[in-house]
Parts: C-alpha cells; structure tokens; sequence
C-alpha cells in the first residue's frame, strides 16, 4: 500500500476507530466520523464526538498519542496511523461536509456485509470535534503478508 | 458491571467487525480489528491468535485491553475493559474456535493460514453501554429475544414432540411444531448412517424440493463438520459461498447427479446454525437450521437449539426401539397417483445398489435393496403385506446385525416413493407391518 493507496482507501467508506490510552496505558477506543488526509501523509485531521469520547479526549488532553485505524469492512483493507493530536477544536462547517460524505460512503459499505438498509441509513453522525494529528506512522493493517509494514517501506 | 455479557451475546455473531485497543510499553496506542470475538462465560471473552502482531506483542507488555463490539442490528456499540489473562492451546474454548476457523479455511481453501495458535482469554472488567449509533430501532433485538419467550414454550415444544407416536411423525410434525412456536422456517434433519461416516437427510422443512435421501459426508461442509466434531457450530454472519446446501449441490453436480439428491438449502442464506444429535455419545444425526434474513444465534438461542436437538435424538432412539415406524395418516387409503394401465419399470443395478424408478434415480444401499426385495416378492407371489421382522430375518437383504435401523430406512424409502410419484408406495397396516401398492405393471 502506498499514499495514494491510502487516500484511496479513505474514500471508500471505510470503518474508522480511534485508540487512545490514559497515563496508566490503560486503553480506549472511540468512533470516528471521517478524516482529511494531507496529500504527502504526514498529517491529517479527524472527527470525533465529544459526548461519546469523553474518556478518549481526556487522553488526548493528558498525552496526545492516539492510533487510528481505518479499514473498508467488505474487503479488509486497511491501514492504521499512528501520531499525535497537535490541536482539539471544533468542525468546521467545510469538515461538516467532510464527515457527511464520510457518512454517506460508510452506509453504503456496511451494506455490503449484511447490516440492514434501515440500520445503515439511520446510521447518526455524531462528530463536532475535530482533532489535527502529526502522524508518525502508518501501518499496513490489510490481513496477509504486508501486514504490520510501515506504509512506503518494501 | 452494568451490562452483562449474556445480555450481550448476540454482538458475538461476527456480522460486524470488533476492534481490539491495546498500549505498547512505551506508551503507544494500537487498534486493530478481529474477524471474530468469541464469549467464553459470563466474565471471559476469547479472540483468536493465529499470527503474531502488534495486539499480541502489547499484551505480553502490558495486558490491558478494549475490545469494542457491536449488536448488529441496530449497531449499538459496547466497550469491553479486559485484562489479558492466559493464553490456551488445548480444551474446549481452543476447540471451539478452531471449529469455526476450521470452518471458514475449509470454505477459503486456506488452511495453513487460518490454523490456531492460541485461544487468547481476557477477564471482562466492565462493559460500557453507549447509545445507540442509528436511528432505526426494530423494537427487538435477536430472534431468540423474539420468539423465545421463556422456558414455558420449551416445555410445550416437548410436550407437542412426545405426543408424536411414530418416527415419520416425529420426523415431519417436529419440523412443523419447531416453525411453529420457535419461527424457524428452513430446517433439516438428516440421520447418521450406522458406519457414522454419512448422513441421511430423512425430513426437511421450509424448501420447494424436500430431498429426501440427500447424503452429506462426515467432514463435508458446515453439516459434515458438526457431524465430525459434534459441536453446535453456528454462523450467523455468512461470507459468499459458507453455506453448506451450495457448497454440497456442487459437489453433486460435479459428480453425477443422475444417482444423487440434491441437499435442499437455501440459494441466499444469511445464517445457519447446526446441532449434532447425540444419546450417549453417539451420533443419531444433525438438525440444520437457516435462514434468508440474518439471524443473530445468541447464547439463548444456542441453548434451545442444543436442547431441542437432544430431545429429538432422544425421541428417535425411544421410537425405534418401539418399532413404531411409519406414520398413521397414511394408513388410510389414499387415491393412486397414476393409472393401473401405466408401467412401472424398474432397474436395479446390483454392483453400486442402485434403483431407478421410469429411469430415474431413486435409492440406493440397504433401501435400494429392500425395495428390490419386496418388489420382487410382489411380483413373484403376489403377496402385498410384509413385516419388520421379516425384512430382518431374510438373509439377502444382509441386514447390520446390531443397529439395523430398518425403520428409518423404511421411512426414507416411503418418502423417495411418494417424491418419485411413479405408482408404488408404502402403506403401514399395523405396528411393525406395512404393505406396498403398485398401481401399475412392474417391469422388473
């Protein structure tokens, strides 16, 4: 897998979680709603709620780290970043869209392993929090031979 | 903890991916997502560990644990605290799992790398409940939430099944009663030969072509499996091609459908769930199960099922040892579904112990060669009636001496003549009697 790969793979409506841990390294996941990758993949921004990851933004807070994980539920493709908030704010309305369309790609996907049209479609989009992240990695996470490779190295 | 696990089951199911979150020594987040997490009892869950990853080298550092794992209906997201506590390669949890991922490699074809290492098993901490992620909200979650009200509709299913008096009976209306009070619509039941190396489909419920005689190898898809193993194995989140009925149709098209039977199946199944039949320790058969819309075989669900299996096993054994055979309503006298001036030819192909009725396919084996028998007699002597205990002291048939099963071969045999519809068919006269009807002129 290489970046535009990647970026391809976002756009597909992948299955998105982010891992946090707090200072004892005591883990967390929460959802993610959509992110924006940079076109050189050194850093990108993702959405997340603030009402469903209290626990992760309080980590966030205490040490920045987080692993994010992105993966297409009907083929398993994916890959996972790995980095450090820069910055916790609020969406912008342009990030709106992004995490709408995010939406609207994820639907279409989970369709494909058997959830229900009604599940699917009511699917909610709770993000309003944006977090800008430095990525230090990204990880080849597609089952088979690649995995575990950083992204870019054979 | 709030929620417990059991409340919980049907997010075992595997429709939607789980994800694992674990922290490395120097601090640094993983998440990673697992096909399968496996609930173990009511404070333990399991996931497989077939490569060695990053998840793996984290709990060997540091043994905390999220696991994030989803009811598929209405994907209502629940966090599971864990604490990595051992990981086993042997015993029943290991087992289990290996079945499943047996299961979907045999399906792959890719077995080396679906083989188990390790079932890796987590104390559960705390489960967290967040709201749901959708909208839609069905009013309900699994089937077995749905249908099963308590153990009271147990009892009555029992009771209903006890009151059958025969195995044909018992073969049909179970089906009938399960479809009834449980809402399962597509079922199997499918009778172990006495080599247990095969099984017999003798009754089917829910399908436009009954396939009645259908064999299915011990080993040979999800059926074969649970034969082989004698395990409950489930699978409630179906990738392209798992299922069993395709998979054995084109095993039968490969070869020759001329001399076999199509297992009945269903051409899009969404979940199937099968269950051995056991009395001690022996295998009687398998109930299979399935389902066009996803089904979510919870723990509850699994237990009916066991149950239910263990009931009809029981009940099959107690009517052969009877020698309560064919059904009553079919004592009376039914209308000849072809003219007497029409004729019967049948060919019996004595090195592989096959029928054909008309040229088509109709038997074979040991109810191939009863029918031969009691034709030949028929057409010999006239005579019409016969008896079990005839069919067990006449020497050509070459009956097993112990565990004949005769009257479940009698049964089958009755079913092939009335699906085949060509004018012969038998008719009970009384306990351990029957007589055969040909409305035609045989051709032997």
């Amino acid at each position: 897998m290489d970046i535009k790969e990647l970026h391809d793979l976002i756009e597909t409506g992948i299955g998105m979680v982010v891992a946090t841990r707090d200072g004892m390294l005591l883990p967390d996941i929460c959802e993610g709603y959509g992110i924006v990758l940079s076109a050189d993949a050194k850093s990108c921004t993702i959405f997340i709620s603030s009402a469903r990851s209290q626990a992760a933004l309080k980590n966030i807070q205490d040490n920045g780290r987080v692993a994010i994980s992105l993966s297409r539920p009907c083929t398993y493709k994916a890959a996972q970043i790995k980095g450090r908030v820069l910055k916790t704010r609020t969406m912008t309305d342009s990030e709106q869209q992004a995490s709408e369309k995010w939406l609207s790609g994820y639907r279409k996907e989970i369709q494909l392993i058997g959830v229900m049209n009604e599940t699917a479609q009511g699917l909610l989009r709770h993000s309003d929090i944006a977090l800008d992240v430095a990525i230090d990695n990204i990880f080849v996470q597609t089952p088979g031979p690649e995995a575990g490779r950083i992204m870019g190295t054979e | 903890m709030s929620v417990t696990l059991e409340q919980i089951s049907f997010c075992f199911e595997g429709l939607v991916p789980s994800v694992v979150a674990t922290c490395a020594k120097d601090g640094t987040p993983n998440a990673s997502y697992l096909s399968h997490v496996f609930m173990v009892d009511a404070k333990h869950v399991a996931t497989s560990f077939q490569f060695f990853n990053k998840t793996r080298a984290n709990l060997l550092e540091n043994p905390y644990a999220m696991i994030k794992v989803m009811n598929p209906i209405n994907l209502q997201p629940y966090h599971l605290k864990l604490k990595y506590l051992r990981s086993e390669r042997s015993g029943p949890v290991f087992d289990n799992m290996s079945i499943k991922l047996d299961v979907i490699a045999a399906h792959e074809g890719m077995g080396q790398l679906f083989q188990l290492k390790a079932a890796d098993i987590y104390e559960v901490l705390e489960v967290q409940e967040t709201a749901p992620d959708t909208t839609y909200n069905p009013g309900h979650v699994p089937m077995d939430e749905v249908n099963l009200k308590d153990l009271e509709l147990l009892r009555v299913i029992s009771d209903k099944m006890g009151e059958l008096t025969n195995l044909e009976d018992l073969f049909d209306c179970s089906m009938q009663i399960l479809n009834r009070y449980l809402g399962w619509s597509h079922m199997i039941l499918l009778l172990a030969e006495p080599d247990q190396q095969t099984l017999v489909t003798h009754s089917s419920f829910g399908y436009p072509v009954g396939g009645v005689g259908a064999e299915v190898k011990k080993g040979e898809g999800l059926i074969g499996m649970c034969a082989e193993h004698r395990r409950l194995l489930k699978v409630g989140a179906l990738s392209e091609g798992l299922r069993y009925a395709q998979a054995a149709k084109e095993g039968v098209a490969a070869k020759d459908l001329k001399n076999k039977i199509a297992l009945p199946g269903l051409v899009k199944p969404a979940s199937q769930v099968v269950a051995p039949l056991l009395v001690q320790n022996e295998l009687v058969g398998v109930l299979a199960i399935e389902s066009e819309v996803q089904a979510y075989w919870g723990l509850k669900a699994k237990l009916v099922v066991t149950t239910v299996a263990n009931f009809l096993a029981l009940a099959i054994r107690a009517l052969e040892g009877q020698g309560r055979v064919l059904g009553s309503q079919i004592a009376t006298e039914l209308p000849c579904p072809l003219l007497v001036s029409e004729n019967i030819r049948v060919r019996w192909v004595p090195e592989d112990e096959l029928i054909f009725l008309n040229d088509q396919y109709l038997i074979k084996n040991i109810p191939a060669r009863i029918l031969w028998y009691l034709l030949q007699t028929y057409k010999n002597t006239g005579r019409a009636e016969f008896s079990n205990m005839e069919l067990r002291a006449e020497k050509s048939l070459n009956l097993p001496e112990i565990k004949d099963n005769l009257e479940t071969r009698l049964i089958l045999l009755r079913k092939r003549l009335e699906d085949q519809g060509v004018g012969i068919r038998l008719v009970s006269s009384g306990r351990g009697k029957f007589r055969i009807e040909v409305c035609g002129e045989l051709i032997l």
